[in-house]
C-alpha cells in the first residue's frame, strides 16, 4: 500500500470525524498520541447515539455525508454507512491488539474491505510507531522520518483547512438542511395562488359520493389509503386520486377519480360501503364539499357561552374567559361543583372513597374549603383568588382550561337561571349585566335551524345601541338583514346624528321598552306569553304575564310589542299543534266544549251548557273528532240540520241569534254567529230551539245519514189543523216500505246509458243502481232518467211513482192518491223526497214554476193529483192530460191555453188572481180534493184563496201570505216558506 | 388506529400519531418547523389534536383537484385533514415568514 494513498485516506477519515465538531476539536488539541483513544471515544459516543434511535442516527448520518462529501460520488455513501455500523466492534479490536497489530495488519490487508482497512491499518501503523517511543524511529530510517515530517506538516495544514471546513460545514449544514427535506408547500417566492383561481373546472377529475355505513367513513378512508399505497407499485395501481370524508356529510365517503371504473375497483372487496349507491357531485359543489368552515360554526371569542361536554362539568354552562395561543385550549369560567370532600367516605383501609354524587353547582366557598379540606386550599394571586386542588378559583368561579374538543359551542341555549347564577354570583353581587351578544351567539344556531327570523328586530322597533362609539344612541329600526340592522337615529347625544341612518350589528342593539308596554315574549321558556312591562332593568325587562299573572324577567330582545293577549297566530306553537281554535274538545266524561281562546298554557272553552271555562291544555281529555254523519240533529221543525247549516234561534227573550253550525254534539249546537262579539261569536244552543234558515249544500244533507224528516213524528202530526193535513198528506210519502223501483225492470231514457235496460238492484232518494241486461254491470242512474217498464210499456219514473197507480195493488184508490202526490213532488223539485220539495219551492218561488223547469215535473204531479182526484174539472182535463202516460204533464201545463198558465207565467196582475180564481175553482177543488179528504177544514182553502191570491199576485207578498198561513196552521214547512 | 393520539400538522395538514411527530417530524414541514431539533413543545404547538375531514392522498397528487384545492398537492402521500382547529403560534409564523413560507391557517380563518 502506497503512503500517498494512505494519506488521502487519513484525510478523508478526518473529515469524517469533523462531522462531529466537538470531537474534531478535541482531536486537534490532543494530537497524534491520543488518536486511538479519540477514535474509541468517538465510537463510544456513536454507540450511545445508536442506542437512542436509529432513525435519528440515520438522519445525522445523512447530514454528515452532505457536509463532507458534497462533491463526492454518491457511491461512497454506502461505504460510509457501513463504516458507521462497524466502528464499535472494530475499534475494540484495535485497542485490544495494539501491539500485536502487525500480524493483524496482514489479516486486514487480506480482507475485502480494502479502503477501510487500508486506512485503519495505516492509522494503526502510525500509532504503533508513535507508541513505540522515538527510539524506534532510527530503525525505520531517515527516509521514513522525512516522509513523516512531511506528513505531519500536511496534516497540520490540513487541520487548519479543516477548521475552515468546519465553519463551512456549519454553514453548509444550515443551508442543506433546508434543501434536503425542502418544504414543498406554498412559499412566498413561488407566489400564493388565490383559492378563486383553484376553482374546479369541468376538466378536473370527478368526485363521487358513495354511501357507506355511518360512522365508518374514517375507517374507509384509511383503508382505501392503505389499499392505494399497497397497490401503488403493482402492475395496475388504483386510479383513484383522493378519498375523503367530512363529518358534516355522514354516511358518505367521497372518491376523486377520473373514471368511474376506478372506483369500482377500489371498492371491490371493501366492507361497510355501498359501492352501488354513488352519486356524482356536481362540479360547482366541489368547494362546498371541502369548505373549512361550517356555516353554523360559532367563533369562540372570550365572553361567549359554551357548554362542557365531558367530565364532571358535563352539560354545564361556561363562559369563555380566554383562548390559548393556538386556539386549542379554552379557558372557561364556570360555577364549580364542589363538596370539599364532605360526602366522601372512608373505606375499611382508611382510603378515601370519592363520593359518586355530583355536587350541585355552587360558588367556591373559602371557609367551607378550609374547614373540610384545608390542606388543599392555598391563596391565589389575587385577593379573592384561591387555588384548591390545583384548580384556580376567582371570586368563587372556577377557571379551568378545557380542550376545544370538549366544549360545545352550538345550541347552548343558556337558561336564565344559569345566567343569573353567573351574573349574580348566587346573589352576592346583586346587580349583574347580561351580555346579550354572548347569548345571541349561542342562540345563533337555533335561529338558523328554525329557518325563522334572522333577527328579533323588526321594522319600527325602538332600539338602543349598546356599545361602541354610538352607544346610548336611540333609534328606530328601518330594515334588518342577517346580522345587521339599519336604524334611523331618533335620539343621540350628538344632535348631528339625529335622523341619520346607521347600520349596526345585531349584537350591539337592544330593544327599548317603556313601562306599560304590552309585549309578547318570543324566545325561551316563556315564549308566547304576553304581558305588561312593569320595570326595565338594563338589558332585561320585568313584565307581568297576562297568563300566569306572575312577574317574568326576560331579555329585552326577546320581546316584541303585542296588542292582543291571545296569540292566535301562534296557536299551533302554544298547543303543540294539538288543538286549534273552535275545536270541539272533551272536557270530562260528560262535558264537551268548544275552544274559544288559546293562550299559552290556558284555554278558554265554551262548554255545552254555555259556561266559559278556563282550562289548561293538560286538563283537556282530547279533541272530539266527529264525522259529518255523527253530527246530525233535527231542528224544532224536525228538519235535519248538520254542520254548516245556518240556523236561527227561535226563543223568547227578544234576541234571535242566528249563525252557522260549527259543531253538533248530541242535541247541543255550537253555532257561530257573525253578529255576536264575545267568545268568537260562538254560542251554544239546543237543537230544539232553532229552526233551519238554510242548509249547506243540499247534497250533504241528502246523501249522508238517514232522512230524519221521514222518521220525524212531528211531521206525521195528526191533522188537527187546517192545512196541516195537506202537508202531512204531501209529506207522508213512503214512510216505511221499500222503494217502489226495486226489482223493477227499467229503461234508461237519458244520459250516457240511454236506451239500456236493466233491473233496479238498489235505490236511494235520488239514484238507482241498475243491473243492466246487456252487460254484467251495475250502473248508477238518476231515478228521473228512468222509465219503468210496466206491462211492456215504459212509464216515466215520475209517473210511475205518481200515477202508476194502476199497476199498484191498491188500485186507483182516491185516498191513496194524495200520498202519491207527495213523493212526486219531491221528485219534481229535485230535492228532498217530501216537503224538502218545499224548499225548492222556496228557492224558486213562483218563478220556478213560471219558468217551467221545476214546473214541468211539478205540473205533472199536480196534474196527477188533480186528474186523479177530480176528473170532471176543466183544469183537470189539461192536468188530466198529464195522467195519460205518454204525455208530459209539464207540457200540458205549458200548453194549457187557460189563463192559469199565463197567470203563472206572468206572476202579476189582477188577472192573475182571477185566473187563479178560475183555477181556484178547479184548483180549489183540486186542493179541495186534498182538503176534501179532511172535509172539516175548508178554511185551508179560504186561506189559500185570500192570502194566496194576493201573495201570488205580488210575488213577494205571496210568500208572506203563505207565511201567514203557516202561522195559522201547522204547516211546518211553511214557516220556511214564510221566511223566504 | 388510535385517533386519540393522532395529531395534524397545522402547516401541511398531515395526520400522524403524536409519537411519530416527535420521533420523525413531519415529512413535509420538517425543513421549516424542525420538529426534531426542538423539544416536544414544538410538536405540541404546531400540531393539533382537533381536526376534521380525512383526505387520503396518493402519489398522483398533482392530478387531483382536491389536493390542489387543499394545497396539499405537493406533499407526500398520506392522510391529511381538511380542517384543523388551532393556529400556529405567532413566533412560528414569523419564523415561517422569514423562511418565505406562506402559512395559511387551516382552521377556516384563511380568507382568499
Amino acid at each position: 500500500m502506497s503512503e500517498s494513498n494512505a494519506d488521502i485516506k487519513v484525510q478523508e477519515s478526518d473529515g469524517n470525524v469533523e462531522s462531529n465538531p466537538a470531537l474534531s476539536v478535541k482531536e486537534e488539541t490532543a494530537g497524534d498520541d491520543q488518536r486511538g483513544e479519540k477514535r474509541t471515544r468517538e465510537s463510544e459516543s456513536q454507540g450511545a447515539n445508536e442506542g437512542n434511535d436509529n432513525d435519528k442516527d440515520n438522519d445525522n448520518e445523512n447530514e454528515n455525508e452532505n457536509d463532507n462529501e458534497g462533491e463526492d460520488d454518491e457511491d461512497d455513501e454506502d461505504d460510509e454507512d457501513d463504516e458507521e455500523e462497524e466502528p464499535l466492534a472494530k475499534k475494540r479490536r484495535r485497542r485490544a491488539n495494539q501491539f500485536i497489530d502487525i500480524e493483524a495488519e496482514v489479516d486486514d490487508e487480506e480482507e475485502d474491505e480494502l479502503d477501510e482497512d487500508d486506512e485503519e491499518a495505516e492509522l494503526l501503523r502510525e500509532q504503533f510507531i508513535s507508541d513505540g517511543v522515538d527510539g524506534h524511529e532510527a530503525g525505520v530510517g531517515a527516509e521514513a522520518t522525512d516522509d513523516r515530517l512531511h506528513r505531519q506538516f500536511d496534516r497540520r495544514r490540513q487541520e487548519e483547512e479543516d477548521q475552515d471546513a468546519e465553519k463551512l460545514a456549519e454553514t453548509l449544514k444550515q443551508r442543506y438542511r433546508k434543501t434536503h427535506t425542502v418544504y414543498r408547500g406554498d412559499t412566498n417566492a413561488s407566489g400564493t395562488v388565490s383559492q378563486k383561481l383553484l376553482m374546479p373546472s369541468i376538466n378536473d377529475p370527478a368526485i363521487y359520493g358513495i354511501r357507506c355505513i355511518p360512522g365508518r367513513e374514517k375507517d374507509l378512508v384509511r383503508k382505501l389509503y392503505e389499499k392505494k399505497r399497497t397497490l401503488a407499485r403493482s402492475q395496475n395501481p388504483l386510479e383513484i386520486l383522493t378519498v375523503f370524508q367530512r363529518d358534516s356529510f355522514k354516511g358518505y365517503i367521497y372518491i376523486e377519480a377520473k373514471k368511474p371504473e376506478a372506483i369500482e375497483r377500489a371498492l371491490a372487496g371493501m366492507v361497510n360501503v355501498y359501492a352501488k349507491q354513488r352519486i356524482l357531485v356536481p362540479v360547482r359543489e366541489y368547494p362546498d364539499l371541502l369548505k373549512q368552515i361550517k356555516s353554523s360554526d360559532v367563533e369562540i371569542v372570550p365572553g361567549i357561552y359554551i357548554r362542557i361536554t365531558r367530565g364532571k362539568y358535563k352539560g354545564d354552562l361556561a363562559m369563555v374567559d380566554n383562548l390559548s395561543e393556538n386556539g386549542l385550549d379554552v379557558r372557561c369560567k364556570l360555577i364549580p361543583r364542589l363538596d370539599y370532600g364532605k360526602n366522601d367516605e372512608f373505606g375499611p383501609d382508611g382510603r378515601r372513597i370519592k363520593s359518586k354524587l355530583r355536587p350541585l353547582p355552587r360558588l367556591f366557598n373559602e371557609q367551607e374549603a378550609r374547614m373540610y379540606d384545608g390542606e388543599h386550599v392555598s391563596a391565589g394571586r389575587g385577593p379573592r383568588s384561591f387555588v384548591y386542588r390545583n384548580e384556580e378559583y376567582y371570586e368563587g368561579f372556577l377557571f379551568k382550561d378545557f380542550k376545544l374538543n370538549f366544549i360545545q359551542t352550538k345550541d347552548v341555549h343558556p337558561k336564565l337561571e344559569e345566567l343569573d347564577r353567573f351574573t349574580n354570583g348566587g346573589g352576592e353581587d346583586g346587580e349583574g349585566d347580561l351580555d346579550l351578544s354572548a347569548i345571541a351567539a349561542s342562540l345563533k344556531n337555533k335561529k338558523e335551524n328554525d329557518g325563522g327570523e334572522s333577527s328579533a328586530f323588526q321594522p319600527d322597533d325602538k332600539v338602543e345601541i349598546r356599545r361602541g362609539e354610538q352607544a346610548k344612541t336611540i333609534g328606530k329600526v328601518i330594515s334588518t338583514s342577517l346580522n345587521e340592522v339599519t336604524i334611523v337615529v331618533t335620539d343621540s347625544g350628538d344632535s348631528q346624528f339625529v335622523n341619520q341612518k346607521l347600520t349596526v350589528p345585531v349584537n350591539d342593539l337592544r330593544k327599548v321598552f317603556t313601562a306599560g308596554d304590552h309585549v309578547r315574549i318570543t324566545e325561551g321558556k316563556h315564549a308566547d306569553e304576553t304581558g305588561l312591562v312593569i320595570k326595565i332593568d338594563g338589558d332585561s325587562v320585568v313584565l307581568l304575564s297576562d297568563q300566569t299573572k306572575e312577574d317574568v324577567r326576560v331579555f329585552a330582545n326577546y320581546l316584541i310589542k303585542a296588542t292582543d293577549a291571545s296569540t292566535t297566530g301562534h296557536a299551533v306553537d302554544v298547543t303543540g299543534g294539538k288543538f286549534e281554535l273552535k275545536d270541539l274538545v272533551q272536557i270530562n266524561a260528560s262535558n264537551v266544549g268548544c275552544i274559544v281562546k288559546l293562550e299559552k298554557g290556558i284555554f278558554e272553552v265554551l262548554s255545552q251548557d254555555g259556561r266559559l271555562i278556563s282550562i289548561r291544555p293538560s286538563g283537556i281529555v282530547g279533541k272530539l273528532e266527529l264525522s259529518k254523519r255523527e253530527q246530525i240533529a233535527t231542528d224544532k221543525n224536525g228538519s235535519t240540520i248538520s254542520v254548516g247549516d245556518t240556523v236561527k234561534e227561535a226563543l223568547g227573550g227578544g234576541k234571535n241569534r242566528e249563525g252557522a253550525i260549527i259543531h253538533i254534539y248530541k242535541n247541543y249546537l255550537f253555532v257561530k254567529s257573525n253578529e255576536i262579539v264575545e267568545n268568537l261569536g260562538i254560542f251554544v244552543t239546543n237543537s230544539q230551539n232553532v229552526s233551519t234558515v238554510t242548509t249547506k249544500g243540499s247534497i250533504v244533507s241528502k246523501t249522508l245519514g238517514p232522512d230524519l224528516n221521514r222518521m220525524n213524528p212531528n211531521l206525521k202530526l195528526p191533522p188537527g189543523l187546517g192545512a196541516g193535513a195537506a202537508a202531512s198528506a204531501g209529506l207522508r210519502t213512503r214512510a216505511g216500505g221499500r222503494d217502489k223501483l226495486l226489482n223493477q225492470s227499467v229503461v234508461v231514457t237519458r244520459g250516457n246509458y240511454k236506451g239500456l235496460m236493466g233491473n233496479v238492484a238498489d235505490a236511494d232518494d235520488v239514484d238507482a243502481r241498475i243491473e243492466l241486461h246487456t252487460m254484467s254491470k251495475k250502473i248508477k242512474v238518476r231515478k228521473d232518467m228512468l222509465s219503468v217498464i210496466v206491462r211492456g210499456e215504459p212509464v216515466p219514473y215520475l209517473r210511475f211513482i205518481g200515477g202508476g197507480r194502476s199497476s199498484g195493488p191498491g188500485g186507483p184508490g182516491a185516498g191513496n192518491m194524495p200520498n202519491r202526490a207527495g213523493p212526486s213532488f219531491g221528485g219534481i223539485s229535485g230535492s228532498g223526497s217530501s216537503w224538502g220539495g218545499s224548499s225548492a219551492w222556496n228557492r224558486g218561488g213562483a218563478s220556478t214554476i213560471g219558468a217551467g223547469n221545476g214546473g214541468a215535473g211539478g205540473s205533472s204531479t199536480w196534474g196527477g193529483n188533480n186528474g186523479g182526484m177530480t176528473p170532471a174539472a176543466g183544469g183537470a182535463s189539461a192536468w188530466g192530460g198529464g195522467k195519460t202516460p205518454g204525455v208530459g204533464a209539464g207540457s200540458t201545463w205549458g200548453k194549457t191555453p187557460g189563463g192559469g198558465a199565463s197567470t203563472w207565467g206572468a206572476g202579476s196582475g189582477a188577472g192573475n188572481n182571477s185566473t187563479w180564481g178560475g183555477n181556484r175553482n178547479a184548483g180549489g177543488s183540486a186542493w179541495g180534493g186534498n182538503n176534501s179528504n179532511n172535509e172539516a177544514d175548508n178554511g185551508g182553502n179560504s186561506a189559500w184563496g185570500n192570502g194566496g191570491n194576493s201573495a201570488w199576485g205580488s210575488g213577494n207578498g205571496g210568500n208572506s201570505a203563505w207565511g201567514k198561513n203557516s202561522g195559522k196552521s201547522n204547516w211546518g214547512g211553511n214557516s220556511a216558506w214564510g221566511s223566504k | 388506529m388510535s385517533s386519540r393520539t393522532e395529531r395534524a400538522c397545522m402547516l401541511c395538514g398531515l395526520i400522524q400519531p403524536y409519537k411519530k411527530f416527535v420521533d420523525a417530524g413531519c415529512p413535509n414541514c420538517e425543513s421549516v418547523l424542525h420538529f426534531q431539533d426542538n423539544d416536544d413543545n414544538q410538536v405540541q404547538d404546531c400540531t393539533s389534536p382537533s381536526f376534521e375531514g380525512l383526505v387520503a392522498l396518493g402519489n398522483d397528487n398533482k392530478k387531483s383537484w382536491v389536493a390542489r384545492w387543499l394545497r396539499i398537492d405537493s406533499f407526500v402521500p398520506g392522510i391529511y385533514a381538511v380542517k384543523i382547529n388551532g393556529k400556529l403560534p405567532p413566533h412560528v409564523i414569523s419564523d415561517l415568514t422569514e423562511q418565505n413560507v406562506a402559512y395559511r391557517p387551516r382552521d377556516g380563518s384563511a380568507e382568499d
